[in-house]
């Protein structure tokens, strides 16, 4: 293998690959990065055998062939070598690569190629196609509420369902809930369900740009794969059964309120500022014509008064602050429509005049005094 | 490692008989009892901080639930 690349180029791929790769893992070829050269693309690809990414980019190739060279001397090498022509040539007989930049030279030894695992082939699965900027912004939209819990994998993931052109996805960590809807310009005869690890949906945000070209979504029995011109992502499905989401969102309102985003925003963070260490929870009383965000401590009270259009029964319910906001930062829309079906009942936000999302947030119990 | 992956597996398998367990008593007792007196057992487990959903029933809540309150509100509109 022989090829000449230039420094962002290289950089621009490792980074993409990187975060698949776990430089701790057990099985030594999997703390590398497959570097295949194939006609006058370079082919990189990071696994941790559950999440695959490979990207491609062009090279001058001189010599097809493929390497794998472990990601902690290789990420940071380049990283740090001068923005000039960079060669790789590989050594005949050995899986050593010697690595040429202007008159000086680096070797690195690697690991043999064919014990890589390469990216699960597809078979016949249900396939869509979603404009990049629109799947980036719907996955900023869900991806808050996933949980990390590991003790229960449903919930570290998001479900992503298809049926007829309607396009969902939607994400809980039981405390909280997020769904997000998109219309597809093709409908689907097969309605399909999958929940993808919310690892993986995280890298499919990061590595897609803020284009309105296309991603191929493509969800198997066990794999969901993602791919783009450069871009190709491959992950294991979670097993198991969602729960069924749809029963905890509720449908009757005792309250309803429009405020604008950023005044509620602002006020929750400033009012968290003064909240309990370890308890951070705000007070929302919705009145007429106003929704005042409050909190009274020992280190001091704040009370700020958010003029909005409120509708029904007045109302005093605790939320806690960081859900709050994060629930908030994730609406997407200037006005905020807040219902509430009581005190202790789950909260429902929506980008006021948008159906397509909505967003449910538990109340918190108010601080003991 | 492997010895305490181990372990965990043990106690995570036994934990779920044990859950499996306590549903299937509160199903036997609230055959047994009137509906109101299941609901009031079901209301304390809540309280004592215990999941009464379906998805994680008899695990330790230690937060608030929706799974758990949607099913509490159910079970609420069900009694009026």
């Amino acid at each position: 293998m022989k090829f000449n690349a230039s420094k962002p180029a290289l950089m621009h791929a490792i980074n993409a690959v990187q975060k698949a790769v776990s430089p701790r893992s057990p099985l030594p070829v999997l703390t590398g990065i497959l570097f295949e050269v194939t006609g006058n693309r370079l082919y990189l690809t990071g696994s941790d055998t559950e999440l695959t990414i490979q990207c491609n980019i062009e090279v001058e190739t001189e010599t097809e062939g493929a390497i794998v060279l472990p990601i902690r001397y290789i990420s940071d090498l380049v990283r740090s070598l001068p923005d000039i022509p960079i060669q790789f040539n590989s050594i005949p007989g050995s899986t050593s690569v010697i690595i040429t930049y202007g008159t000086s030279q680096v070797s690195i030894h690697g690991y043999e190629p064919e014990q890589y695992p390469r990216l699960p082939s597809i078979n016949r699965g249900t396939g869509i196609q979603v404009p990049q900027d629109e799947l980036k912004e719907m996955l900023r939209q869900v991806l808050f509420a996933v949980s990390n819990d590991e003790t229960r994998p449903v919930f570290t993931g998001v479900l992503m369902q298809v049926d007829g052109k309607q396009f969902r996805l939607v994400a809980t960590d039981t405390y909280r809930l997020a769904m997000k809807n998109y219309q597809l310009e093709e409908e689907i005869e097969q309605p399909v369900r999958a929940i993808i690890p919310g690892k993986t949906l995280g890298e499919v945000a990061r590595l897609t740009g803020n284009t309105e070209e296309k991603i191929s979504i493509i969800l198997e029995e066990n794999h969901a794969f993602f791919s783009t011109a450069d871009l190709k992502i491959a992950s294991r499905l979670i097993a198991g059964q969602y729960p069924p989401y749809e029963q905890v969102i509720p449908r009757e309102f005792v309250t309803r309120t429009r405020v604008t985003t950023r005044e509620i925003m602002d006020a929750t963070e400033r009012a968290s500022l003064l909240a309990r260490d370890g308890y951070p929870v705000v007070k929302f009383t919705l009145q007429e014509n106003s929704c005042v965000v409050s909190v009274q401590t020992q280190a001091g009270w704040i009370r700020e008064e958010i003029s909005g259009l409120v509708e029904g029964e007045p109302l005093e319910i605790w939320f806690n602050a960081r859900y709050m906001s994060e629930s908030l930062r994730a609406l997407n829309s200037d006005e905020l429509c807040l219902e509430l079906t009581g005190p202790l009942s789950a909260a429902v936000l929506r980008p006021a005049g948008d159906d397509s999302y909505l967003s449910l947030l538990l109340p918190a119990k108010p601080p003991k005094d | 490692m492997q010895k305490l992956k181990k372990q965990i597996r043990l106690l995570m398998e036994e934990n779920d008989k044990l859950r499996e367990e306590l549903a299937r008593a509160y199903g036997q007792a609230s055959e047994n009892i009137p509906a109101r007196e299941g609901l009031k057992n079901l209301w304390d487990l809540y309280q004592q901080g215990f999941h009464i959903c379906n998805v994680h029933f008899g695990r330790i809540r230690t937060t608030e639930c929706l799974f758990c309150e949607a099913f509490w509100d159910r079970e609420r509109e069900g009694g009026r």
